[in-house]
Order: structure tokens, then C-alpha cells, then sequence
């Protein structure tokens, strides 16, 4: 009976070992695709999640059949997962249970998140590593767009690079030139006016519209949260940091935040703009609404601040005759200091998770590496997208000077219009840091600029400042 | 005591084993439902779809639960109430008709978003379709619930929608939440699927479609999507024979005559009848579109011909490149062709059905009477019907596009008592021919 007991115990112990490291309680090592000795891997399958829509999934297939003419043994399952935060919560809840994918579309916000896994791959480890096969040379590295490229080391370790830029955008501003011609109104260039007369200011231009044209909102924005961060941006207050403690990562509940809030308030108290979620919908409705309400009456906007990418949303429909209602301008969005220029960069980065087998990832990299080095592939999908490309390269393409050269005002040209004035303004992007906490961070003062501007008239200084404090609160609590 | 202690060691012995096991076997998201599943194991549907669920998978349609008491109110009103279908477009939109009967609802289902099958066919997209037209179409009732409390809010366009469908069967109290129960189908992606009031259930429905592989997360191919090559064709062999090319890849040649919308009208002349034939071709919203799809550019187009009960026969999921394009890419033959149309009398125009979608034009008409669209809600207010009549007192029936001369609406004013020659495509509506104008310029009065 002692023997058996023993050996029931000892089998018992030997059993839950192994059960232990069969089911995944040891994590995937990012570290094993650090291999000297990588070769072209055979007969593996790399999933990819993206938000693509019919139209750019189009592209990627298209691409990934280009690919197998290189790696035949390569299979590329590419799956649209719905929004980004989609793929975001997808790829958490799949971390858990390690069922991750090879690849994944992403911001930095989620890739603070995955950071805890441990299973997000340096990137580093396959852009120098010497075989060729693999690694990057030195003129693929430098014919990424820098401001692009360094986001991939803003993960507080420069010597890591989590990410790489997919395809970019960033925000501009549409103004109903038509309008602005008739009326001999200036494109504003600047947000707040110095003086009465300031012709060229945000401030001086929608309230001269409201004159006008009385029943239009003139100012639609589309992104509350890039709003406040942009103008924090611009203007160097604070807004957040990478730090230890989490009380001390959260710094915009500040009294020189409020300032530009006031004067957003007096704009929406005075019906000169609105918002997204005030308005229930893309602003891009309102710009190009030419519908007549219940009272007859066609309300509209005439400056609408919204993603480059999304250009033909903010085209009207052609008359049937195939004429416009309107032309389309397009500008770079106001500053608040000319010298110190700052326009957000957003649009989707793509990171590697590590697979349990090796040459998955392997594998994952070389899809990677196809995609974001090939101009033509960065040309169809900026053509098909409104997407900028993350590469110089594309842009000695004739095909895509072509498309450049196409630039109008109609739905033919206006992607084409807006990539123009995203890359003019290269040298303005900013990102803001990622941490664990910094999409709490964006949610929050996104509903904080909305709370604060559409409080009720009359709503004490008190009581507008505790707005501020409750989004401080809930970004801490969040994270604790 | 010894014997017992042994006897422990050895129960715990085995209580670690099951416990490791256990914790290592992977647990369902949520527990298996009581509820009885026997009347959804097999569900023959509509397009050969035979979908065969296993009824042991939770039913988390019905994990979430639906007050259903106050439905006789208007959900574009108060973000609730009973709705009865006027349309289903897809698998995640259907058109409703509100509570009080006064207002079509467009309605996007959240946190679901199911592959295309109208404008463009993508795997998986008619199957989706199907089963959301079935569980619609045989449902004893439909409520519709907003995801914010007391009003309806809209989608991105600002045109739909959003909202919950909850329906009930035949027979049964259950309120089922249609969104979920696709999901939990594997029918749809996600799309802001955790960040709603059923965020956590429609969340757990998405996860178990995907871990038990059903449909679109199977790695199998979908029955209703055509897999093949291209078929090479002459417009006249399609249209002549719309239902054997519905749901095929088709390739052929023809001329844009005219734009309508995101679309265009194309057609080829056959030498062995001496006539042309035309077909609507749906573009989308591809943002290249617009440099292919020019009137008077002869065009090598391939798309999913689809004779589609809401939209009529055409051929959509077109792809634009300007970087080395595929076989299936559409390509420019030949630009500035010069369209002439088919001149054409009363008789050809209700006699011939296979002039639909030509360009034609017919002389001497005079208009008898005008029929305006009125309904506010309706994109096409403004839009005219004209009765005309031929010099043989024969009818013709012109239907316009929204006119404009110098952006004021052109009115029935414009038309009344007017002789005129008029050029257009030949369109059907409730089985009956018509001219469709598209601008004022193709109305040439004569008097």
C-alpha cells in the first residue's frame, strides 16, 4: 500500500507538471525570435487582425497573393475584427488565453496594454538581423518617414521598437470654399484672435459666418479628444506623462487647460460650433448637408475639422447634372503658436505577439517587412484609403504622382487633395506618450472637453473645475 | 492512523490532478443554457444554406434580458419600441416601419458588423443576410432598444440608426437579442462590441463563435459565395440570363452611357441581333472609382453579377488599380467613344424587355400629366414621373432624377403640356418600362 500511495503521489506530482506547462501557463518568450540562424520558414499560417473594410481588404488580398509568389508555403489569414478598439479587446482577451495573432493592427495605447503580456516581439530583433532574407538595410530604414518610425520606440526603453507605421493620417481642416470666396472670408490660420479685426483667426471667421448665414453651426470638430490633446499640444500645457506612480501619470487638470476650454464654451454658448458627440454624428454630415430640416431650413456647417482619411466623406454628393454643390478647400488645422506648429498623428501601426512556434513569427515578419517596404503596396492603399503613405519611396512612384497630380475639390481628387496637405505638414506631428492608462487618459478629457463646453449657462466656476477633477479621479481610479 | 493519513495524501493526490486539470481544460465562456435548444438544431433557410447548429453551444441570445413592457412607442422618439419590417438589406441592416406606422426607420445593428453581400459580396456575407432575414421575416414580434437610455441615436453617416433588435417567436415569451445571437453564430464581426450596455454577454457570444469555429471563423468556405475564376461573357449573355450568372464572377466589355449615383449604365452592341444591351454596374464607395467609371470610356469591368431582390440585377465588388492591376481589376479599353442613342418609338419601349438599361431616345412626346415625389423623408423629393404620349396617342413614361437649372429644383412647371424629344435608360419599376432622365439636358423641348 506505501508503494502504491508513492507512486499515486508521485504520478500526481509528475501529471500537474505537466499539465501545467501544456496549458500554457508559460508564456511565449518574444526573446526566442531573436535566432542567428533564421531561415524562410515552411508551411506556417500567421493570422492578422485589421479594421480594413471591403474596399482595403481588397488591396491586402491582392498584396498577400503577391506575397506567395515569393513564399508559397506561407499561408496569410487576414481577418477584419471590427473598430480598432475591436482588435484591441480581441487581442487582450486572446493574450489571456494564448490564441493571439502574429500580427496586429494597433495604436500605442494598446500596445502599453499588450507590453504586460510580455508576448509583444522587438521588432528590433528581426530589422538588424543580418540575413538579408530578414533584416532591413539601412536605406529601407531610412525611407520610412522618421516621425512615423520613431513611434515605435516611444514605449520607454528606445532601445525596443514594438511597432511599425501601417498607414497614417492626420487631422485637417475642410472649408466650404465656395462660401469663403463669396463672403471674402479668410482661412483661419490661427485659433483665438488678437483684436477685434484678427481676419485670419478661427474666432474672428465663425462668428463673422454666424453673421451671415444665422441658423448654420459654423465650426463642426470631429474628435473631442484630439482637440484637447492638439491644443495642449500646441500651446505646451500639460496633459500626460510615462510615470511609476499613477497619480502622477495624469497632469491635465490645470488651470491653463480650463483657459482654452472657456473659450470653447463661449463658442458653443454663442452656437458658432459643435462637436462629434454633440452633434450625434461625424461632422462631415453637417458640412455637406444640403437636406432642409422640418422648417424648411438647410442647417450647415462651413469649416469642418476631421481625419484626413476621410476626405470623400467631406465632399458633397455631385448634382445629377454632375456638378458640385460646393467646393471643397482644404487647410492644415488653426495653431496657437505659428512657432510651434503641432497637428496629431493618428492612423494605424501594426506589432508582432508572440506564437508559441518560432517560425510564426518568423513568418509574421516577412509579411511585415513585404508590406511596409513595397511603394506600390503603400501607393494602392493610400489611393484606396485616404491613408498617407508611411514611405518616401511611394512618392517617386508615377503612378502615385499621378494620383497627387489629380488633386480637386470633387470626389475624383479630394483624397488625393487632403494626402497633399497631410505630408506638407510632416514636420508638425506630435504623438503622445503610451502607457498603461493613456486611452483612459484620451476617453477622459474627450468627455471632458464635451462636458464642459455644453454645461448649462450660468454653471459656476466651482462646478466646471470639478469636471476637471472627476476626469482626473476616474483616469486614476481606472488604473489603480 | 497512519492507514489514514495515506488514504488523505492519496485523495489530495488525486484532488490536485483534477484541479490542475481542470483549470487547464478550456472553460466555455459561459456556463450551457437549460433552456431547451431542440427547435434550432438545423435550420433550413432561404439560398441553400443549410445551417446546422450544435445545440450545445450556449444560447446567449437570450442571457441578456429585454423589458418588453411599453413597446407602443416610437423608437426614433424614445429610443424603444415595437417595429414591423419593411426591408432587409443585409445581414446587420433592415428598414423598419416604427410604432405608429408614420416613419421607416434605417436601422444598423449594434455591435455587429457581417460581411457584405449587397454592394459588394464577400464570404460569409449572404449567409449572414439570409439568417437575419429568416429570424426576422418569422418573428411574432420586433422591438428595437437604443443603447442610450430615452432617446435613438444615429450612426457614423448621421443617415441610420443604431440599436438593439430584440424579436419573439411564435408561441413563445422569450425575448431574443438578434445582435447577439449572430454573433454568437459566428456570423459577424465585432464592432464596439464591448462598449455597450451588453457589452460583457455580446463580448462572450463573439468570443464562443470564434473558439468553436462556426461559419465565418470555421476556415471553411462559404456555400453562397462563388470561389471560381471570372466568367468571360458579353453583356447580352448576362442580362439574357440573370439568374444562371447570380452570384458569379462575370467579365465583359461596354461603354459608360451614363452615372447614376455611386453607379453606372454600360452597354455593348450585339452584331448578330443589331442591338444594344445594357447593365447597371454598382461602383461603390471606392475612393478610385470616380478616374474609371466616365461616361463615354469603354471599360473592362469584373464583378458579382447579383439579382438582387431589393436593388434589381446588377454587378457589384468592383476593384480599382493604377499599379499593376489585376485580370479582375477594372480596366480602361478606350476613352472619349461616342455614344449615340438608340432612337425608338412607344412600342419598343413597353414591348422590349431586353432594352433595359440602354440608352435610347424617343421623339415627340407630349407630357399629359406630372407626378411629383413629395415625402420629405425620401431622397428622392422632387424627382418627377411624366405620362406622356406619342404622336399614335401610345403612352410613354419618363421618370426624372432630382432636376436642377442654376441649384434651384427644376418643377413640374418646367414640364406641363410640353412636346419634347427626351434621352435616356430604359428602367423598370413594379414591372413596367420607363425612360430615366438624369439631367435637364436630356430633355430637349420642342415647343
Amino acid at each position: 500500500m506505501r508503494k502504491i500511495t508513492a507512486i499515486l503521489i508521485l504520478a500526481a506530482t509528475i501529471l500537474s507538471c505537466l499539465l501545467l506547462s501544456a496549458c500554457g501557463a508559460k508564456p511565449d518568450d518574444p526573446g526566442k525570435t531573436d535566432d542567428p540562424a533564421r531561415t524562410v520558414p515552411e508551411n506556417v499560417e500567421v493570422v492578422f487582425y485589421h479594421t480594413m473594410g471591403a474596399n482595403l481588404r481588397a488591396v491586402l488580398t491582392k498584396y498577400i497573393a503577391e506575397f506567395n509568389k515569393k513564399y508559397p508555403t506561407i499561408t496569410i489569414t487576414e481577418q477584419s475584427v471590427g473598430g480598432y478598439d475591436d482588435v484591441r479587446n480581441q487581442v487582450i482577451t486572446e493574450l489571456q488565453a494564448g490564441k493571439q495573432p502574429a500580427i496586429a493592427y494597433c495604436y500605442p495605447d494598446h500596445v502599453a496594454t499588450y507590453l504586460r503580456s510580455k508576448k509583444v516581439v522587438d521588432l528590433n530583433t528581426y530589422i538588424n538581423d543580418k540575413n538579408p532574407e530578414f533584416g532591413l538595410t539601412e536605406a529601407q530604414m531610412n525611407d520610412f518617414i522618421s516621425g512615423y518610425y520613431a513611434e515605435g520606440k516611444s514605449f520607454g526603453d528606445e532601445s525596443k521598437m514594438y511597432t511599425l507605421p501601417f498607414s497614417k493620417s492626420t487631422e485637417v481642416m475642410y472649408y466650404n470654399k465656395t462660401f469663403f470666396d463669396a463672403n471674402g472670408l479668410s482661412v483661419p490660420d490661427h485659433w483665438f484672435a488678437n483684436g477685434e479685426n484678427d481676419a485670419t483667426s478661427m474666432e474672428y471667421v465663425i462668428k463673422k459666418i454666424k453673421e451671415i448665414d444665422k441658423t448654420s453651426i459654423p465650426l463642426g470638430y470631429d474628435s473631442e479628444a484630439n482637440w484637447f490633446i492638439t491644443m495642449t499640444e500646441q500651446l505646451k500645457t500639460p496633459y500626460t506623462q510615462a510615470a511609476e506612480k499613477v497619480e502622477d501619470r495624469f497632469l491635465f487638470n490645470d488651470d491653463k487647460n480650463a483657459e482654452f476650454l472657456n473659450k470653447f464654451r463661449g463658442w458653443f454658448l454663442n452656437g458658432y460650433m459643435t462637436t462629434q458627440a454633440i452633434y450625434g454624428a461625424y461632422t462631415s454630415g453637417l458640412f455637406t448637408n444640403t437636406k432642409p430640416n422640418d422648417d424648411g431650413i438647410v442647417i450647415h456647417s462651413y469649416i469642418s475639422i476631421g481625419s484626413s482619411a476621410g476626405a470623400t466623406y467631406q465632399c458633397p454628393s455631385a448634382n445629377d447634372d454632375g456638378t458640385y454643390p460646393f467646393e471643397v478647400g482644404i487647410a492644415q488645422i488653426p495653431q496657437a503658436d505659428t512657432s510651434n506648429k503641432k497637428v496629431i498623428s493618428q492612423g494605424p501601426s501594426i506589432c508582432m505577439l508572440a506564437q508559441k512556434d518560432s517560425k510564426v513569427n518568423d513568418a509574421a515578419w516577412l509579411f511585415i517587412k513585404y508590406l511596409l517596404t513595397s511603394p506600390e503596396f503603400q501607393a494602392e492603399f493610400s489611393m484606396t484609403s485616404g491613408y498617407v503613405p508611411v514611405i518616401r519611396s511611394t512618392f517617386e512612384l508615377d503612378a502615385y504622382k499621378e494620383f497627387l497630380a489629380g488633386a480637386n475639390y470633387t470626389k475624383d481628387g479630394i483624397a488625393a487633395l487632403s494626402a497633399k496637405i497631410c505630408m506638407e505638414q510632416e514636420s508638425n506631428y506630435f504623438t503622445s506618450p503610451a502607457f498603461v492608462g493613456s486611452s483612459d487618459a484620451r476617453d477622459k478629457v474627450g468627455e471632458l472637453l464635451v462636458a464642459y463646453i455644453s454645461a448649462p449657462e450660468g454653471t459656476s466656476a466651482a462646478d466646471l473645475k470639478k469636471l476637471f477633477e472627476d476626469a482626473y479621479n476616474r483616469c486614476v481610479s481606472l488604473n489603480k | 492512523m497512519k492507514y489514514y493519513l495515506k488514504i488523505l495524501s492519496l485523495i489530495l493526490a488525486l484532488l490536485t490532478v483534477i484541479a490542475v486539470f481542470a483549470s487547464c481544460v478550456k472553460k466555455p465562456a459561459a456556463d450551457v443554457t437549460t433552456e431547451a435548444v431542440t427547435d434550432r438544431q438545423t435550420e433550413q433557410v432561404d439560398g441553400n444554406w443549410e445551417y446546422e447548429r450544435d445545440p450545445s453551444l450556449p444560447d446567449y441570445a437570450t442571457r441578456v434580458n429585454f423589458n418588453a413592457a411599453d413597446l407602443d412607442s416610437d423608437f426614433n422618439a424614445t429610443g424603444r419600441g415595437r417595429v414591423t419590417v419593411e426591408l432587409c438589406i443585409d445581414g446587420d441592416t433592415a428598414h423598419f416601419w416604427n410604432n405608429s406606422k408614420t416613419e421607416i426607420l434605417k436601422i444598423r445593428f449594434l455591435a455587429i458588423d457581417t460581411p457584405e453581400s449587397t454592394g459588394k459580396v464577400e464570404p460569409w456575407g449572404k449567409p449572414a443576410s439570409v439568417y437575419t432575414k429568416t429570424k426576422l421575416n418569422n418573428a411574432a414580434e420586433i422591438a428595437l432598444e437604443s443603447d442610450t437610455e430615452g432617446e435613438a441615436n444615429f450612426d457614423s453617416t448621421g443617415d441610420r440608426y443604431l440599436a438593439w433588435v430584440w424579436y419573439r417567436n411564435e408561441g413563445s415569451n422569450v425575448w431574443r437579442n438578434l445582435n447577439i445571437e449572430i454573433l454568437s453564430e459566428g456570423l459577424a464581426m465585432g464592432k464596439s462590441t464591448s462598449s455597450n450596455r451588453y457589452g460583457t454577454v455580446a463580448t462572450e457570444a463573439l468570443t464562443s463563435a470564434r473558439s468553436n469555429r462556426l461559419n465565418l471563423y470555421s476556415g471553411k468556405k462559404d456555400p453562397l459565395f462563388y470561389y471560381g475564376e471570372s466568367v468571360d461573357l458579353s453583356i447580352k449573355s448576362l442580362v439574357l440570363n440573370k439568374e444562371s450568372y447570380s452570384g458569379i464572377k462575370v467579365r465583359f466589355e461596354g461603354v459608360v452611357t451614363k452615372k447614376s449615383g455611386e453607379g453606372i449604365y454600360v452597354q455593348s452592341f450585339d452584331e448578330d441581333t443589331q442591338q444594344y444591351y445594357g447593365v447597371y454596374v454598382y461602383g461603390g464607395y471606392a475612393s478610385l472609382a470616380p478616374k474609371f467609371l466616365v461616361v463615354g470610356y469603354k471599360l473592362q469591368i469584373a464583378g458579382t453579377a447579383d439579382n438582387n431582390e431589393n436593388f434589381g440585377f446588377q454587378v457589384s465588388g468592383l476593384s480599382f488599380s493604377l499599379i499593376n492591376p489585376s485580370d479582375d481589376d477594372v480596366k480602361i479599353i478606350e476613352k472619349d467613344v461616342k455614344i449615340e442613342p438608340t432612337v425608338i418609338g412607344a412600342d419598343q419601349l413597353n414591348n422590349d424587355p431586353t432594352l433595359e438599361n440602354t440608352l435610347v431616345k424617343i421623339e415627340n412626346i407630349t407630357v399629359k400629366s406630372v407626378y411629383t415625389t413629395t415625402n420629405e423623408t425620401s431622397s428622392s423629393k422632387g424627382a418627377m414621373t411624366l405620362t406622356c404620349s406619342d404622336a399614335n396617342q401610345k403612352t410613354v413614361v419618363v421618370r426624372t432624377a432630382v432636376l436642377t437649372s442654376n441649384g434651384e429644383t427644376v418643377t413640374e412647371d418646367y414640364f406641363r403640356n410640353k412636346k419634347m424629344n427626351v434621352t435616356g435608360i430604359i428602367e423598370y419599376y413594379e414591372g413596367s418600362a420607363q425612360l430615366k432622365l438624369f439631367t435637364l439636358s436630356d430633355a430637349e423641348i420642342l415647343n
